[in-house]
């Protein structure tokens, strides 16, 4: 099933609707035989963009290109676009194996090679025994394959997915993940994926395109996002845990520059291009880790918090401390285990100086500890 | 027993009698014949105060009485047949796009005004236009009048049936490649389904009742079986044991009607 998959150019896309603008100036190309991400908040205009992508809308100015074709006024039959919708949208009148036919049916084709082709389809989605079967008689899992199926069976060159996993089940979702990868490696699609859960980002992380309010805010890796977030926003999203944020003054003290945060003093060798006396220091909750009485002191150049501990919150296999340590909002701790402490009980946290990030009063993110330390 | 259970259980049983009361004089009546019905006391129950008699519904089938059911059948069938199709469009529109022009509150609204304007306050302009096109009397006329007073309804009730299906499932249609007649060719419609058929019946069931302009549109050559009633008499004699033969076989189709979509009349009733 190889395909002939073009590269995807979005030039200057705007969109406006009911009055309010959902697309600002959308510029990004999604490299073929790729599987990229679209991630951002609920209302950033990632389905808006889908929609135009898949040829659903069209935008009030700019170009879609393939290649090199503008494809701009074309419909989703036209652009060989499929799109897999959120609740899956599949036909309740017709049984499984006519919902995945439906495309074919309306190329015409011939009944035989219809059949071959659902049931190759079918097969592959390990799907084969529910064919006879309605939707409403499908688990989530099933009705998901079904309408991969449906986007897969006509040859599709681009498949846009979105939020396919938002409607299943924790354990479908692990297994759909690693579906979408495999399908994606094998038939050689491209795939789009619409999500709003960071955890997509993570499991599919070579191209994600970061949207907010309607623009696309940084385009990278998961790495890129995760060391050199653009600002506060994507700093926050991207992550298991949402990142921690201490403000701090810029002082001289003793011919050095230092961070002083208010509940401790964190010294710095140089702070690059820096016009502001004010910041923002991040931390990942995953950095931090609590001192044990009588463990070993921690290497490197590192910060110490104390606090009272306000609540501990279990997640599967991991704790989330949240330690009260005088700020406005508690500092939270990622730590793996199960750990139980009691509220009120004092603790030690630290955190290594190279990990911090650093962010204007803006909310633009000027540098990482590493590299100021060198 | 509690009082609230009680009282209540009364309640239903006066409304019951205020119900079935008249539908069972109407049923007894058109097993007398002619006589039987004046007397006094009235006889009620047959077999037992009187001989039934089959003299009303031999009445009806002897004369022109028969055809005027056909007649119903004809003007019923074929407006909500027409009245369907723009009905349909014009749901579907009001349904899928809210932000098109003039598709607000106002206009849906004014639609159903046209609804509950009386009757009465439009027939007799309505029959002097048809008096003038020199189509009185006709079927076309009285069909073409049935369809426009259909329209409003069935728009209403269809669109909260649109509404129901799911706006991704016509897009997933668009992405298979269909276009709009065949998206609602081969997924709106089949979705609506019993609920579009609920709406036929109901629209059908109204024309079927429909009195008024039945009687003041046609009366001579197209006469529907409720135009037909006024006209049941000998002398100063009105045969009520046919008219209440009428009445039992004109209830027929409602009654179909009613037992077969049921459970979709009481969802347009309720609202949902």
């Amino acid at each position: 099933m190889k395909r002939f998959l073009p590269t995807i150019k979005l030039v200057d896309i705007c969109k406006k609707s009911n009055g309010a603008i959902i697309l600002k100036n959308i510029n990004m190309e999604v490299p073929d035989k790729s599987l990229y991400v679209i991630l951002g908040p609920p209302r950033s205009g990632k389905s808006a963009l889908g929609r135009i992508i898949a040829g659903l809308d069209t935008p009030d100015t700019g170009r879609i290109l393939f290649d090199d074709q503008d494809v701009t006024n074309l419909g989703p039959a036209e652009r060989n676009v499929s799109m897999v919708f959120q609740d899956f949208a599949l036909y309740p009148h017709l049984t499984a194996f006519d919902n995945i036919a439906s495309p074919l049916r309306k190329l015409k084709l011939p009944k035989e090679e219809i059949r071959k082709r659902v049931l190759e389809v079918a097969e592959y989605l390990k799907i084969s025994h529910r064919l006879t079967h309605y939707p409403s008689e499908l688990s989530g899992g099933e009705k998901q394959r079904v309408a991969i199926a449906r986007a897969l069976v006509k040859g599709a060159q681009i498949i846009i997915l979105d939020e396919p996993f938002v409607r299943l089940d924790y354990k479908v979702r692990e297994d759909m993940r690693a579906e979408l990868y495999r399908l994606q490696k094998d038939v050689g699609v491209n795939v789009i994926l619409l999500s709003s859960d960071p955890v997509d980002a993570m499991s599919f992380s070579e191209n994600i395109a970061f949207m907010r309010d309607g623009e696309i805010v940084q385009i990278g890796s998961l790495t890129k996002l995760y060391d050199n977030p653009k600002n506060i926003f994507v700093a926050r999203y991207i992550g298991v845990i949402e990142m921690n944020f201490i403000p701090a003054k810029i002082i001289q003290e003793n011919n050095r520059k230092v961070l002083d945060t208010g509940i401790g003093k964190i010294a710095l060798p140089t702070i690059p291009q820096l016009s502001e006396n004010e910041v923002l220091i991040g931390v990942r909750p995953e950095h931090i880790c609590i001192e044990e009485e009588g463990g070993p002191p921690h290497a490197g150049n590192t910060f110490t918090i104390e606090g009272r501990v306000k609540i501990t919150e279990v997640i599967g296999s991991e704790t989330i401390v949240h330690l009260d340590v005088g700020l406005t909002e508690p500092i939270r701790i990622l730590i793996p285990g199960i750990y139980k402490k009691n509220p009120g009980e004092v603790l030690k946290a630290t955190f290594n100086i190279s990990n911090i990030y650093l962010f204007n009063v803006n909310g633009l993110f000027i540098c990482k500890g590493g590299d100021i330390l060198g | 027993m509690k009082l609230s259970r009680l009282l209540g259980l009364i309640g239903l049983a006066i409304f019951g009698l205020f119900i079935i009361g008249p539908l069972y004089i109407t049923i007894v009546t058109a097993m007398k014949n002619i006589n039987e019905v004046f007397t006094i006391p009235p006889k009620l129950i047959p077999y037992t105060d009187f001989e039934p008699s089959s003299e009303a519904f031999d009445f009806i089938f002897n004369t022109r009485g028969k055809y005027t059911f056909i007649t119903s059948l004809i003007v019923a069938s074929t407006a909500t047949a027409i009245a369907l199709i723009p009905s349909l469009l014009a749901a579907y529109g009001f349904s899928r796009y809210p932000r098109a022009a003039m598709n607000d509150e106002r206009s849906f609204f004014t639609l159903l005004t046209l609804r509950m304007v009386p009757p009465f306050a439009v027939v007799l302009p309505i029959f002097l236009y048809w008096n003038q096109l020199g189509l009185f009397d006709t079927y076309p006329a009285l069909i073409w009048t049935y369809t426009v007073f259909s329209v409003p309804l069935a728009i209403w009730l269809l669109k909260g049936f649109v509404d129901e299906v799911s706006p991704s499932i016509e897009d997933a249609a668009k992405v298979d490649g269909y276009g709009f007649l065949d998206r609602l060719r081969r997924f709106v419609i089949p979705m609506l389904g019993p609920a579009l058929a609920a709406t036929v019946a109901l629209v059908w069931l109204f024309l079927w009742n429909e009195f008024l302009f039945a009687l003041k549109l046609g009366g001579s050559r197209v006469v529907t079986y409720t135009a037909y009633l006024p006209q049941l008499r000998v002398g100063q004699r009105v045969q009520w044991n046919v008219l209440g033969a009428i009445g039992v076989l004109g209830a027929i189709p409602p009654l179909i009607i009613l037992i077969l979509f049921r459970k979709y009349l009481i969802r347009v009733y309720l609202g949902r």
